[in-house]
Order: structure tokens, then sequence, then C-alpha cells
């Protein structure tokens, strides 16, 4: 026998905190079968009262801590300053959480505001992928690698019809990608709820959506429905 | 009296229960619904019709096709407009996988753990590996059917006031069709786990009336009442311990959902609240049959969408969402704004049923460590959607 043993390591540990949000992110990284059952194996999911009544300690650490939702009280912010004190990892995931989406002009926070965050993983809801590579980066000590480009780039990689060409209003052009195209895959034009790229260019999207029959006193609300900071609805 | 809350685990959305101890024995309960309120009945107001279903659907993840059909269906009935065929049809499909994705993520994920007292489905995998890995299957052909039909498994952008985007892609759709076909001679066998009423603690019958729609109209205990005056028949309240405001008529406690759907099919009674698990095991079955009938038939597909135009008026559509009746209701101006906008959920209509159950299953029962227990299981065997409950209370 050698005298070398792979050690199996330690599942991560994953606190999952909801905010203001309708439980889809989560719901995103609980999709799958054996899959799921896999994943269940190396990644522990240590407070996520969605699917566990295991109720942490207060004073109990995780590996990684995923908030879904926006924020609204003092209670939140307190929260999220105490799990901000002890976590090597916070991730803010999802629209509300990003400061965009449906929840813009409640008067709510982005998780961003608050706390210190080490990644913000986009979408309405982001994809199973892209949550749980960022679980195995972490697992193995890092994050993943930034998706850059916007979604027309995924789409025509796979030879996707182009839907503007077809007539239709696609958000491709200015939507940060990571999503392969999921939508226009479909026939489906981009929603946008990735919000927007660095790259985005808002003159000519607007043109290409009026030009396809968007009207004028809708566009400028279809443009930013996701899109965060100064490009977003005040919040 | 002292009183003590406990959280509410394995249940979609933040809520508590609120003990009431006089004497060592339970003498009074209340349900809490403490989701952040997000106020989608506001926030669609001032907006375009053709913007509500985006915004409508993210009132819940797992209920996101529920609430977007239902939400076109009304916003198609203000504006007068009738879908295509395709449309109509394809819609079905979607609600047939969120109808399984729904009830097999409540029975496998968020019931079973209780029937071998784990804390979740992570320590039951050790138990019955074979069952939840068959449970999550059948759950990934729900997401797949709501992929395939909605183009997206959690808020479907495929469906649009006028009708649907786009239809799917054959191949896709012979996929589906097999798998389902499977799925149907293999459900009965799991769906046991689910009817055998020695699973359940004892539960007993509750005096409410039951919630229904055929889609034109409200079923109170089986009678007729029209859509259009759902507030003389949901009369609700808004309590200062629930963020979710509750449904009652004339008094009495509501009940909506499976148990309610198929209260005057099954002997179920016996098993009181967990009937309603019980009649989700069934309806799994139903909606396998169903989607397998769908595929039989021919699809004309020419014509998707139909050319929709701004008009003043009103519409209320109720449909059968897999945790119960969901209505929604809206007014629009001659421009296609938005002016009024009412979302009434099946977990906020529940809210009382939910407290005469624990009352009349626990009343008086003596304080020991495993009164919270049986009280969240009591709770969760309801399948509370707390994001949906708490999508109304206006913002501060």
């Amino acid at each position: 026998m050698s005298g070398i043993t792979a050690k199996v390591p330690d599942p991560l540990q994953v606190g999952v905190v909801k905010l203001a949000s309708c439980s889809g992110c989560q719901l995103s990284l609980l999709a799958g079968g054996d899959g799921l059952i896999q994943r269940l194996q190396w990644l522990q999911l240590a407070r996520c009262t969605l699917i566990s009544s295991a109720l942490p300690q207060p004073a109990a650490c995780f590996d990684l801590v995923l908030v879904e939702g926006a924020v609204e009280s003092a209670a939140d912010r307190e929260l999220l300053h105490s799990l901000r004190r002890k976590t090597p990892f916070l991730v803010a995931v999802g629209a509300c959480a990003l400061g965009s989406g449906v929840l813009q002009g409640q008067g709510l926070q982005a998780v961003a505001d608050v706390v210190s965050v080490d990644a913000c993983i986009p979408g309405c809801p982001p994809s199973t992928t892209e949550l749980v590579t960022l679980c195995g980066a972490v697992a193995r000590g890092g994050l993943p690698a930034a998706v850059t480009g916007v979604v027309c780039i995924e789409c025509r990689a796979q030879e996707i019809r182009c839907l503007l060409e077809a007539g239709l209003p696609c958000l491709g052009p200015i939507t940060r990608a990571g999503c392969q195209a999921a939508c226009p895959a479909r026939g489906i034009p981009c929603e946008g709820c990735r919000g927007w790229a660095e790259e985005a260019n808002e003159a000519e999207m607007r043109r290409l959506l009026l030009e396809r029959g968007v009207d004028a006193t809708l566009v400028d609300r279809k443009l930013r429905q996701f899109a965060e900071g100064d490009h977003g609805q005040s919040v | 009296m002292a009183s003590r809350f406990e959280l509410l685990t394995r249940i979609e959305g933040a809520g508590e229960v609120q003990l009431q101890i006089a004497d060592g024995r339970l003498a009074a309960v209340r349900v809490a619904m403490l989701d952040i309120p997000r106020g989608f009945d506001n926030l669609v107001r001032g907006r375009h019709f053709s913007e509500v279903p985006l915004l409508v659907s993210r009132v819940c993840a797992i209920c996101s096709a529920a609430h977007r059909v239902v939400a076109v269906r009304a916003l198609e009935q203000a504006l007068q407009v009738t879908v295509p065929p395709a449309a109509a049809a394809l819609r079905e499909l979607l609600l047939l996988g969120a109808l399984i994705e729904s009830h097999v993520l409540h029975l496998f994920l968020l019931v079973y753990p209780d029937l071998h007292h784990c804390a979740s489905v992570t320590e039951l995998l050790a138990i019955a590996p074979d069952q939840v890995k068959a449970g999550l299957e059948l759950r990934q052909l729900g997401r797949r059917l709501q992929e395939v039909a909605g183009g997206r498994a959690i808020h479907p952008p495929n469906v649009v006031v006028g009708g649907i985007i786009a239809w799917p892609d054959q191949n896709e759709l012979d996929s589906l069709s097999a798998s389902l076909c499977g799925w149907q001679k293999q459900w009965p066998a799991l769906q046991t786990i689910f009817t055998n009423a020695e699973a359940y603690p004892a539960s007993h019958p509750i005096a409410v009336c039951t919630l229904t729609t055929d889609a034109a109209y409200l079923l109170l205990d089986s009678t007729k009442r029209p859509l259009a005056a759902y507030a003389e028949i949901l009369n609700g309240v808004d309590v200062d311990y629930s963020r979710a405001r509750q449904y009652q008529f004339d008094g009495v406690p509501i009940l909506s959902g499976a148990r309610a759907r198929q209260a005057t099919d099954h002997a179920d009674a016996a098993l009181g609240v967990f009937a309603n698990c019980a009649a989700q095991a069934r309806e799994i079955g139903a909606a396998l049959d169903a989607a397998v009938a769908w595929f039989a038939d021919e699809k004309i597909t020419e014509e998707l969408c139909c050319p929709v135009t701004a008009a003043a008026g009103r519409g209320v559509a109720a449909l059968e969402a897999p945790r119960g009746t969901l209505l929604h209701a809206y007014r629009l101006s001659a421009d296609g704004t938005v002016l009024e906008a009412e979302i009434i959920t099946p977990t906020a209509i529940n809210q009382l049923a939910m407290e005469l159950q624990l009352m009349t299953d626990l009343q008086g029962a003596k304080d020991d460590a495993g009164l919270a227990t049986r009280a969240a299981q009591i709770i969760r065997a309801f399948d509370p959607c707390i994001s949906c409950a708490v999508h109304r209370v206006e913002r501060r």
C-alpha cells in the first residue's frame, strides 16, 4: 500500500440568507436530480431554512454565505454585518441582492451597499451552473473567474438564430454573459435579467428596440429593469 | 400565560408559530408570516400591462408559472383578447410541470424528512436513498417541462399577454414525452410513501369552507360564485402579528389547496391535515396522466400570439395553483396602464385554517420538547409559501 492517501476534504459549510426575494436563487442552487445528491456530499447547507431544519447557533461560522434578496431593515443590516465579520466568503446572489430587478424603487438596499461582498452573481435567477461553480471555487479556496462579454456573443457562439434580425426586441447586445443565452436558445428574446455588461451601448440598444416596435414610453424601463447603480432606476 | 415564538423551517419563506402556554399546556397559537413585504400589488401600478407578467412571476419562484399564467389571463380578459389554441395548450403544459415540481419539492424535500425524523433531505439520503433520488429526478422532470414550455424553469419568459412567444423544439418535446411515459408507470409505487395513513401522526378534520376554482367560477364548498365577486367571498383582514393579509368567509376559515380540491373524491378525512400530502401525491399521478395525454393530441402551432391593443377594462382570473386558489385582478386605463391590481394567494387564504388545525390537533397538549416540532409539521403539511403570502402589505 502506498503511504500517500488522498484526504477527503470536509464539506463546504454554506449558509443561505433570504432577504426580500422570491427564493428563486436558492432554488436554482437546489436544482438537479442525481446532480443535487452529488452536490450535497461536498456542500453542506449548514443553514438553509428552505430545505433544512438544522439551525446553527448564532455564533456558528460558515465557509460561504450566499445572500439572496434586497435589504430592508436595521435587523437585516445587523445580520449582514455579523455574518461579514466571521465569514471568509460572502456573496450577493441574484438581481434583488445586486440592487436591480423587480424591487427597484421600493426603498430597499443592495447587499453591497451594506457590507463588502466577495462576489456578485447576477441573474433573475442565476443559473444552477453559476452557483455550483461559485461553491466549487470557494471549496478550493478561491473565487470563479469573472465572466466578461455579453449574451449576444454566447448566442452567436452557439449559432442560434438572431432574434433581433428576426425583428424581436432582444436585450442580448447589452446584457452580461454567463447564462449561455438560455432564453434566446429557445427563441425567446433576452429580457436582460443579468444586468448591463460593461461595454453596453445604450444608445444603439435603444435604437434597435425602437426600430423593433418597442413603445417609446416603455423603452427606458425595458432597458433598465435589471440594470444596477448608475444605470438603474433610483433605488 | 407564557408565549414563545418558534421559527418555521423546511417551508418557503420566513415565518414563526407563536405557542401560548397556560399551566404547562398549549392554550392558543398564532401563525405569523414574516417575509419582507415587497408590495407587488403596488409596484405594478403605473406600469404598462405588457410589463406585468415579468414583474408578477417574481412574487414567488416556486409558483412563478402560476402567477405568470393567471396574470396574463386576467389582463387578456380586461383587454378582451382570446389567445390562439397553441398558446393556451402550451400554458397548460407549463402548469402541469409547475404542479409536478411544486408538489414533489414539498413532499420529498420538506415533508419526507419528518417521516424519518430527519432535519433535511441530506440526512434522509442515508435512510431512503432510492426514494429520494427518484423524487429529485421527478422534480427535475417538472423543471424540464417548465423550461421547455415556459423557456425557463423559474420566471418563464415565454408567457406574454396575447399568447406565447415561441413553440418548443420538437426534439425536446419528444424527449419529455418519453420521460413522462416512464414516470407514469413508476409513480404509483412511490406515491404510497405519502398516501399511507400510518406515516403520519394523528390529525383531525376541521370545520372550514373549502375554496377551489374551475377558472370560470370560484367554488365555495362546491357552490359557484362569480370570479368578479371574489371580495364578497374572500373577506380580507390585516392583523398586527402576520405580514400577510388573512382571509375568511363570514367568520369561517377557508381551506384551499390539494386537500380542498380532493375533499369530495377521497376518504382521506381521517388523515386530518396530512390529507393534503396524500392528495398532492395523487395529483402528481393525475398530472403525469394529463401530461402524457397532452402529447397524444396534435397541436396546430401556426399562430402563437394575437395582437393586443390597449383599452380600458377590468379583468379577474383565478386558477388552481399547486398550493391552492390563486387570483389576480387588474384595472387598466385606456392607454393600457395598470390603475389597480390585487393578488390573492393560497397561503394567505389558508392562514386561519392553519391556526384552527393547530388548535384542533394540539390544544391542551403538554408543553414538551416535541410540541414545536409537531406544530411545525402541521403547518408544513399545508405547503405554505410565505413569499407568495407576504406580497401585499404597503411598504413603509
